[in-house]
């Protein structure tokens, strides 16, 4: 084929324009890192990288997040084993109230710091998050949650509200208690029923004991159980008798799976409350047994009363313990998540890499082919241009 | 004897037009468009019989092959087509993948804020850095939609050019046909092979920017035809391309032929050239535009609407977050009813982001895609109580239309250059529920409610309102009742739903009321947070970044697709100037061994007249002694 002198020049032109694109194109890889210049150059490999890029970012944000939950959390468990320790002096308290060789000081001494201690629990429940707002107050955290009334209850201004954190794409772990759940829905007595003396007895029969026996065979139902003429009544709310004999002090009465244990001499008329379990406020509990320890309180009433006290003591104790086991297996949670996502964060990165990164190796070797393949073009192109028939005629 | 001296001056003439050709090819060696020429011989016959009289000179032709360069100027139609798309393409795709992916970390970055204020949700801090990575995301949304706005007026710019191009080559053409005809009338048959390079280099030229049909009149002129059959040149006479005010958008021009006066819009008949590649990229950008617009209005409209679903640092409902896109609908120049139209978006996840016209034909409305012109289907009647709804749109018409009036709906054209912040106070973040359901703290059981709220409009939804179990299995709400419990379906009243967890109790006490201010309350923060995971878009299917990680995908496809097809016609066309070269090219060493080969015959054909000279003084002397 003929070859023109022109579009010899144009095609050794449009050679070397075309290496030197290429090794402009590498060049760029190489001082970029990046093996994309565009999405044009691989849109998949772009727009994957790109939802990659999303993914990371949000996984970054959970890891914040959860940082976050975990530091309420730690603080929640602290003002919980705070709680747990209050709750346990008071239960020694309520064991050294119950001697009956206790002269009627030391045991003011011993109400005395039981109001202390229920003191002490109102600012535990008042306990802030140290940023300016309040852990134990649900959504309404921006003030402190409880107060004192002048009757000497406490009012919850917090609310019901707890906080669900999203620590993943699809799971929200709680950030807290709210105080209503810590501090007030605790069940009172046992736990599933409580017994308490009527306030118009006159006789020194108090409750020594009260068991549950057989669980299965509790309604949950309200009883009384009266005393008159050395004998025992028990009347359920409707006021038939459930169970009636002669009773003895130490010897347990037994009706419905209970068993409940009396001593002292009861008055002809003087009767027992037998509830169901009601939720009480660690407050009130800490109250009754101030209440109960004050000079003045019947010995009778306060023997009753301290039986109660225990074991709504020992029910909060279980309650407080609950509430820890929740926030440890929550902070479990917090961990076995940071633990997945940076397995899987390394993971997408590696991704990532692939996808964006160029290998270094590779370009520089790749630059170094195109370099050369360009001196030689433009080495050709030298030679052929010299090459004319103009230059021999002279 | 034959007259030497005649041959002889007739060789010397001969290869003295020979060397002229040679010199004028030499010299055009680098002149583009310039097509070899070579003087053709032809030994000059005797009379009767014996020897020839010399040589004669047939004239200086082109050496040339029609059909390459017919091909030549289909390449430069196609070139100039898909070299024009590309740009805009390779334009876009750096928009995607510069900004594009800017806008990507945008959108992490505000959701992500947003789930940390799911998790610190009284933070004045986080609530801050909501503000600011809304106020970065919009202005990733505005330098995006900007940029493309800017490359459609570059495209704007350009069609006025390449029309001045054209008319201005037109004419040009025109001349030369007519500088062509004269010249042959003048030449006796030698062709005007310059004008004629000149010819076919501005006819391909102007394929660059149009397609062309050429036909050769009996007269040597060359009658140029584009769009499917418009005559730009015939003869001597140039026509001319126009552009008008398009009649939706008087900022926006269609191409019009100019055949006197009389505009005939021809946009769709030009299928090459630039222009054609101008008005693709148009195209385009339109669609560009409509798509990132409706990522922008979807992140817009369901954020504003789940910021509406809480209440705000205040105890207020949330107000707007992002300004409510607006939908631009442009009238025909040329309706003559009075109707207005007013669109509003009913359903994002139904958005397409393309463009609609909405005619009136009499008795109806029809809705069609703007560019492809197929029909949509709409329901309802276009009242106000009965909106026509068409793809996520909700067309309200007030006024009486006329039968043809029409109008162009491009529902988020402008929706990403022109989103904006509305919120001004992060307080106005609504990070918290609006309602909340507490219980009372001296119920006897432990049950605790949970509330959704069902109706948002519902005029008593922030009403206090206290629920009452009068026994385990009955309850009273705001006094009204007793109803019968039922733990599967909760409570319902004016507008909310409460759940319980845990049954409650008789004597149980619950209080509704709204949140409240300063709350510390997330759900409303976990709802916003939550529309960054939501497959909000094509139906339902794709999330927000998806889709901005879909259109970067989708952009560099069509510059990838584009720079192979402008790739693969760049190697036909130099296949094909090879091809024209190899045939029309000048060879230095060929014409230097012409030159040398003219030089040596001119020579001896001056011999030739020599010989003849001393021949005559030899007969002259023999004669004179």
């Amino acid at each position: 084929m003929r070859v023109s002198t022109m579009g010899q020049f144009q095609q050794a032109l449009n050679q070397m324009l075309r290496l030197q694109t290429e090794t402009a194109r590498t060049q760029l890889q190489v001082g970029s890192g990046q093996r994309h210049l565009s999405a044009a150059d691989d849109p998949a490999a772009v727009a994957g990288a790109t939802r990659l890029d999303t993914t990371l970012a949000g996984m970054a944000q959970f890891a914040e997040n959860a940082n976050l939950a975990r530091q309420r959390l730690q603080m929640e468990e602290s003002a919980l084993n705070d709680v747990a320790d209050v709750l346990q002096r008071l239960r020694e308290l309520a064991v050294r109230g119950s001697n009956d060789t206790l002269a009627d000081d030391d045991r003011a001494a011993v109400a005395a710091e039981v109001r202390s201690l229920q003191d002490q629990l109102l600012g535990l429940a008042n306990s802030a998050d140290g940023r300016g707002r309040y852990l134990f107050a649900g959504s309404a955290d921006a003030a402190a949650p409880f107060a004192k009334t002048p009757g000497g209850g406490v009012t919850y201004f917090g609310d019901d509200l707890a906080r669900q954190v999203p620590i993943d794409a699809a799971r929200t772990v709680a950030d807290g208690d709210t105080g209503s759940n810590v501090f007030l829905r605790v069940p009172a007595g046992n736990g599933t029923f409580s017994v308490a003396m009527q306030t118009a007895n006159t006789g020194g029969g108090y409750l020594r004991n009260a068991k549950m026996a057989d669980a299965a065979a509790y309604d949950g139902g309200d009883y009384t159980i009266g005393f008159s003429g050395g004998g025992y009544t028990v009347t359920d709310s409707a006021g038939a008798t459930i169970a009636s004999g002669t009773y003895t002090a130490d010897q347990p009465i037994s009706f419905r799976g209970l068993s409940l244990t009396f001593n002292g001499s009861p008055d002809d008329g003087d009767a027992f409350n037998l509830t169901a379990s009601r939720s009480a406020s660690l407050f009130s509990m800490a109250g009754d047994l101030a209440e109960a320890l004050s000079t003045g309180t019947p010995d009778a009433a306060r023997r009753t009363a301290m039986v109660g006290s225990l074991s709504d003591l020992d029910g909060a104790l279980n309650h407080i313990q609950n509430l820890r086991t929740g926030v440890g297996v929550r902070l479990q949670a917090l961990d076995r998540s940071d633990a997945a996502r940076e397995g899987m964060a390394l993971e997408l990165e590696a991704s990532l890499s692939d996808l964006r990164d160029v290998d270094i190796a590779e370009a520089a070797t790749r630059l170094s082919i195109q370099s050369t393949a360009l001196q030689a073009a433009q080495n050709a192109f030298v030679r052929v241009q010299g090459l004319s028939l103009f230059n021999f005629l002279r | 004897m034959p007259d030497l001296l005649g041959i002889g001056t007739s060789a010397l003439n001969a290869y003295k037009r020979a060397l002229d050709t040679t010199g004028h090819n030499i010299s055009n060696a680098a002149t583009p468009g310039y097509t070899r020429q070579q003087t053709g011989f032809v030994s000059q016959v005797p009379a009767g019989t014996g020897v020839g009289s010399g040589v004669r000179t047939t004239g200086v032709e082109r050496l040339l092959s029609e059909a390459i360069n017919q091909r030549l100027t289909f390449d430069a139609a196609t070139l100039g087509r898909l070299e024009t798309l590309e740009t805009s393409a390779r334009r876009i795709d750096r928009l995607h993948s510069d900004s594009g992916i800017g806008l990507a970390s945008d959108l992490d970055a505000f959701f992500n804020s947003l789930s940390q204020l799911a998790s610190d949700p009284a933070s004045g801090a986080v609530r801050s850095e909501v503000l600011g990575y809304a106020e970065s995301l919009v202005a990733g949304f505005n330098r995006a939609g900007g940029e493309l706005a800017r490359l459609g007026a570059e495209v704007e710019t350009g069609l006025v050019q390449a029309v001045a191009d054209v008319n201005q080559l037109a004419r040009d053409i025109a001349d030369i046909n007519d500088s062509i005809v004269r010249a042959r009338g003048s030449s006796g048959g030698q062709p005007p092979n310059d004008l004629l390079d000149q010819r076919d280099r501005l006819i391909n030229e102007l394929a660059g920017l149009v397609d062309v049909r050429t036909v050769d009149a009996d007269d040597g002129s060359r009658n140029v035809f584009i769009a499917g059959g418009q005559p730009l040149v015939l003869g001597t006479q140039a026509n001319r391309l126009a552009l008008q005010a398009d009649p939706y958008q008087a900022e926006r021009s269609r191409l019009v032929f100019d055949a006197g006066g009389q505009g005939l819009p021809v946009g769709d008949q030009i299928s090459g050239g630039r222009v054609a590649g101008l008005l693709g990229s148009r195209t385009t950008l339109d669609a560009e535009a409509g798509r990132l617009g409706r990522l922008a209005a979807a992140v817009s409209l369901s954020i504003n609407a789940a910021n509406a679903g809480g209440v705000d640092a205040a105890g207020q409902p949330g107000g707007n977050i992002f300004t409510v896109p607006v939908v631009d609908v442009r009238g025909h120049a040329d309706n003559g009813g009075s109707a207005d139209v007013a669109v509003g978006y009913a359903d994002v996840g139904d958005l397409t982001g393309r463009g609609y016209v909405l005619s009136f034909d009499g008795s109806g409305w029809q809705v069609a895609d703007a560019i492809t012109g197929a029909g949509v289907a709409v329901t309802g009647t276009g009242t106000l109580a009965d909106p026509l709804l068409a793809d996520g749109l909700s067309l309200t018409i007030s006024g009486s239309p006329a039968a043809g009036d029409r109008f162009l709906v491009r529902p988020t054209q402008d929706a990403a250059a022109d989103m904006g912040v509305a919120l001004t106070d992060t307080t106005g973040i609504a990070a918290a529920g609006r309602l909340r359901v507490a219980a009372d703290t001296g119920n006897p059981g432990s049950a605790t409610g949970s509330i959704s709220v069902l109706d948002a409009a519902d005029a008593a939804l922030d009403a206090p309102v206290t629920i009452s179990f009068t026994s385990d299995t009955e309850y009273t709400v705001g006094g009204a009742g007793p109803f019968t419990y039922d733990a599967a379906t909760g409570i319902t009243a004016s507008g909310w739903r409460v759940m319980f967890d845990g049954a409650p109790e008789a004597g149980d006490v619950f209080n509704v009321g709204p949140t409240g201010a300063n709350s510390g309350d997330n759900r409303n923060a976990l709802a916003l947070a939550a529309v960054g995971n939501a497959p909000l878009l094509a139906g339902g299917t794709r999330t927000l970044s998806a889709e901005n990680a879909e259109m970067i995908g989708a952009a560099g496809n069509r510059a990838r697709q584009l720079g192979r097809q402008t790739e693969a016609a760049t190697a036909v066309n130099q296949q094909n100037v090879a091809e024209r070269e190899a045939v029309s090219g000048v060879n230095l060493d060929e014409e230097a061994a012409d030159l040398l080969r003219f030089q040596q015959a001119y020579q001896a054909a001056a011999r030739i007249i020599a010989v003849a000279d001393e021949t005559f003084q030899t007969l002259l002397a023999a004669v004179g002694r």
